[in-house]
């Protein structure tokens, strides 16, 4: 792979740039090591590797979740390694969607709640009035409106994503995390669900950051980053 | 705070089955100790309520506690029994005046009460329908004997046999139910009363049966002179009381020698209760005089010790439901980690994840106290009831 | 300063006029309308001259009953059941008392305290059953026939009614000295009236005579015969040669015998006096004349 995979293309504005990147678990001898990453905004990425590679650690890392001891991170201009607490999740919250393999929908709420979590659970959110018309509209347009007042286990696999992707993207973020978001699907919801994902990132200009073992769907990414290279990069 | 509210509510909902289950335990262990305590207590008052109205009971020397449950809760312990002229005896001191009773018998598992019509007085009662008694053969009904028996004034009730085989015994009679007593939460609801000389008759003392001195039946009568008549076994003893055979009524013997099973006695003043106790202390006038409030508390600090081992108890059990709630909550959080985890990755705070979680105990407890308040205010209405039944 | 002193002279004399009316009235004072029970004539008299006009007496036997065999109604009992205090004979008298419920501490036997003079009689016994024979012993009862057991019943009534109403004491104390001093007067001219009849054979119609005899030296021997109804002239014949041909010979009847009766008994000699033991209310008069007009028949 060509190491300008790892530049943002010129025409776009720089959401996310990791500088000198290392991180290592503890107790662990794998070290995630990142040169240099760009990614823009409105970029459609896709992150693929071998398992253990780091990639699930990257979009910890991007997030705020893991906080690397070297390198710097910087989300839509701010340092992220040098937030507090209270900033990492705020930023969370706000600016980042995440959609994960197995959708983690909570099982006591309902598909409407499950969409609204993120207004209840950080304070600093507004409160759920007046984002109840965002929920429905997400919903019908990614085909689950008749679904609100269900709860995840009257769903399907494909229904769950799709909301899970509605929570996503309910408070319009600039970044959306998903993490081998068709791993549980099969062919038919998987190519639906990257598509509704490719839709939503051009609809809203939002970057989107796949990891995928699903190297038949990488057709619709504009970049694709292979963790093979950093590990035969980081040897070098 | 809302949201953690909301969140902890919709998670309870959610997992109705498990919520029910902790909420009861818990309100179960909140109520046990407090509803066991206002038990006891309400008891405690009850008990010692009557006791303080009754100012003296006289009884045959024996066991205080025996004289004292016999006469103020009708529980018909075996106790022995004194006569009737000692009523007088009493009375004749000038200290008060004498309430005999004789409680010993009973019909349909309540207990027959003899006594005289100064009883109603002095317990405040009165009828609520009917009237009290006048003639023996009648009676006067609890309110709980009227309401669990569906009886009324108008109705009868008939004495059970002291023993189902001593033919020769303590034989049935058919009582007349002329009144039922205002609501009293006392025993007093839970009694049957009579004149005491109908719990005589009861007893075969007094007797009806056709005059003798007519009766010319050679098969009843036996032997005849011109003092005495001597019937047969085949003389009908009458089992109910009517205006027809009242006049054959009759008691044989001096019916002051007659017994009762104690006498209530209501002195003047304390001065009178002081000196008539004196006489009885110093042997001057035979038997027991019992100040019933003495005995009634000695009773209750037995009472109060094992009211001290329940609690023990159920501080231990507390602590054990505790540690199981503790471990049922423990448990639910581990299963949860995953969904913990996903809050904490879409931009929840851990003092927020901590505070949903905090919700849902406290919801719990909340609405556990709510029920163990309900189910203390409940008891409230049945408490009286309870006591009565099964305490006094 | 004149006018002032008169003021002060006007004002204390209001005052202490004030103040003597009030003790006057106080003094006067009676309980609002007390209902007592009595259980026979002679206990209804002797209360009504003790307790006065203020409180009601109620003595529920119909007039022409015996009291002594009196069987309550259910509304009499409940009058009985009313009454403040229940004054009672006593001496078995009231035979109805054991089968009725009367609050025992309203009760007051006017013969309690003269019950070591009660007359017992054996009665007629029977027996049935394993306790063997037991007896009807009888108590003579027409205890007020002696004149100072009636005095002693009076004077029950009236020490029971003083404790029981201290403010009208005094009104009490006075109506009891007026009646004591009748009866001891009654009593006295009693006494002289059977004087004269001590060794007379004395027979009466009943046996209701024993307190009589028992307190005027009379030895009274006593049929069953009841007033007004016709005795058979065996029973008649039989009787008058019991009586042992005494020349002086009396006969007590508690009412007018049969006329034929009354023939057979004169014819032999025999005084019959219509003596009225007065259980019950008089056709005519009270008590006192009563007793009174029994004697002037024994002249």
């Amino acid at each position: 792979m060509d190491l300008k995979s790892l530049k943002k293309p010129e025409n776009c504005e720089s959401l996310i740039q990791v500088t000198n990147l290392k991180f290592q678990y503890p107790r662990s001898t794998f070290e995630l090591h990142i040169p240099e990453l760009q990614i823009g905004d409105g970029e459609k990425v896709a992150v693929i590797g071998p398992s253990g590679s780091g990639k699930t650690t990257l979009l910890n890392i991007l997030s705020g979740i893991i906080v690397a001891e070297t390198g710097q991170v910087e989300f839509n201009g701010q340092q992220i390694n040098t937030m507090s607490d209270s900033e990492l999740r705020n930023l969370r919250v706000k600016q980042i969607g995440f959609v994960f393999q197995d959708f983690k929908l909570l099982e006591y709420l309902n598909v409407y709640d499950n969409i609204l979590l993120p207004y209840r659970i950080n304070s600093s959110m507004p409160g759920v009035s007046g984002r109840g018309s965002k929920a429905r509209e997400l919903c019908e347009h990614l085909g689950v409106g008749d679904k609100l007042s269900k709860y995840p286990k009257h769903l399907s696999h494909g229904e769950k994503q799709r909301i899970a992707i509605s929570r996503a993207l309910i408070n319009d973020p600039p970044l959306v995390l998903a993490d081998e978001p068709t791993g549980n699907l099969d062919p038919d919801n998987k190519a639906l669900i990257l598509e509704i994902l490719f839709k939503m990132s051009d609809a809203n200009n939002s970057t989107l950051i796949t990891v995928t073992h699903d190297h038949e769907l990488l057709d619709g990414f504009d970049r694709i980053i292979d963790f093979a290279d950093f590990q035969k990069r980081a040897a070098l | 705070m809302k949201d953690s509210i909301y969140l902890a509510y919709r998670y309870l909902t959610y997992n109705r089955v498990r919520s029910l289950v902790l909420t009861f335990s818990v309100a179960i262990i909140i109520f046990l100790p407090v509803g066991l305590k206002r038990l006891i207590s309400e008891s405690e008052d009850q008990m010692l309520s009557r006791a303080n109205s009754t100012p003296l009971i006289a009884g045959k020397k024996g066991s205080p506690t025996d004289l004292v449950i016999n006469t103020l809760y009708f529980q018909q312990e075996k106790i022995e029994t004194l006569t009737m002229d000692y009523a007088a005896i009493l009375d004749e001191t000038g200290f008060g005046y004498s309430i005999p009773v004789m409680s010993s018998y009973s019909a349909r598992g309540f207990p027959i009460v003899g006594t005289s019509l100064d009883y109603f007085d002095f317990r405040n009662l009165s009828p609520e329908s009917g009237r009290l008694f006048g003639v023996v053969g009648e009676c006067v009904i609890g309110f709980n004997v009227a309401r669990r028996l569906d009886l009324q004034a108008g109705d009868s009730l008939i004495s059970s046999p002291e023993s189902f085989f001593d033919f020769a015994g303590v034989y049935p009679l058919k009582m007349d139910i002329v009144g039922v007593l205002d609501h009293s939460n006392t025993p007093d609801d839970d009694a049957i009363f009579v004149d005491v000389k109908t719990t005589w008759i009861i007893m075969g003392l007094g007797h009806g049966h056709q005059d003798l001195v007519q009766v010319y039946d050679p098969t009843i009568v036996l032997e005849r002179s011109d003092s005495t008549v001597t019937a047969g076994a085949k003389l009908f003893m009458y089992n109910q009381i009517d205006p027809e055979n009242l006049d054959e009524f009759h008691f044989h013997g001096d019916i002051n020698s007659y017994p009762i099973t104690s006498i209530i006695f209501i002195p003047e003043n304390q001065k009178a209760s002081a000196l008539l106790r004196g006489r009885i202390e110093s042997g001057e006038i035979d038997n027991q005089l019992v100040v019933p409030t003495l005995v009634v508390d000695n009773l209750l600090q037995s009472i109060f010790r094992i009211k001290q081992i329940f609690n023990s108890v159920f501080v231990i059990v507390g602590l054990a439901v505790s540690l199981i709630f503790g471990l049922v909550i423990a448990l639910s959080l581990r299963l949860r980690k995953d969904e913990l985890y996903t809050m904490f990755t879409i931009g929840s705070g851990k003092r927020k994840i901590a505070q949903i979680i905090g919700m849902e105990l406290l919801l719990l407890v909340v609405i556990s106290a709510l029920i163990s308040g309900i189910m203390y205010f409940i008891t409230g209405f049945f408490i009286d009831e309870f006591i009565n039944a099964f305490i006094i | 300063m004149k006018q002032i002193f008169a003021l002060f002279v006007i004002l204390l004399t209001a005052s202490s006029c004030g103040n003597s009316v009030y003790k006057e009235q106080s003094g006067t004072e009676h309980p609002a309308q007390i209902t007592l029970a009595v259980s026979n004539y002679p206990l209804l008299y002797f209360t009504q001259e003790i307790a006065g006009d203020e409180f009601v007496v109620i003595f529920p036997v119909p007039g022409d009953i015996d009291p002594a065999f009196f069987e309550p109604t259910g509304e009499q009992v409940s009058s009985y059941q009313s009454a403040e205090i229940i004054f009672i004979n006593g001496a078995g008298y009231e035979s109805w008392i054991d089968k009725v419920s009367l609050p025992r501490r309203k009760i007051v036997n006017t013969t309690a305290k003269v019950s070591d003079q009660y007359i017992r009689e054996k009665g007629m016994s029977h027996s049935h059953g394993p306790d063997g024979e037991h007896d009807h012993a009888e108590t003579a009862f027409t205890t007020w026939l002696d004149q100072s057991i009636a005095l002693e019943q009076a004077k029950l009534i009236y020490e029971t009614l003083k404790e029981s109403y201290p403010e009208s004491s005094e009104l009490f104390e006075a109506n009891f000295k007026a009646l004591e001093v009748e009866l001891t007067a009654l009593d006295t001219q009693m006494e002289k009236a059977f004087s004269s009849w001590a060794d007379a054979s004395v027979s009466a119609s009943h046996p209701v005579y024993q307190y009589l005899g028992a307190r005027y030296g009379l030895h009274i021997y006593s049929e069953h015969w009841e007033p007004g109804q016709k005795v058979e002239a065996e029973d008649v014949k039989t009787f008058i040669e019991s009586l042992h041909h005494n020349e002086s010979q009396l006969m007590l009847w508690e009412g007018e015998p049969h006329p034929e009766t009354r023939k057979l008994l004169e014819e032999a000699d025999v005084k019959v006096v219509v003596f009225l033991p007065c259980g019950n209310r008089p056709a005519e008069g009270d008590y006192l004349t009563t007793m009174k007009q029994n004697l002037a028949k024994l002249d």
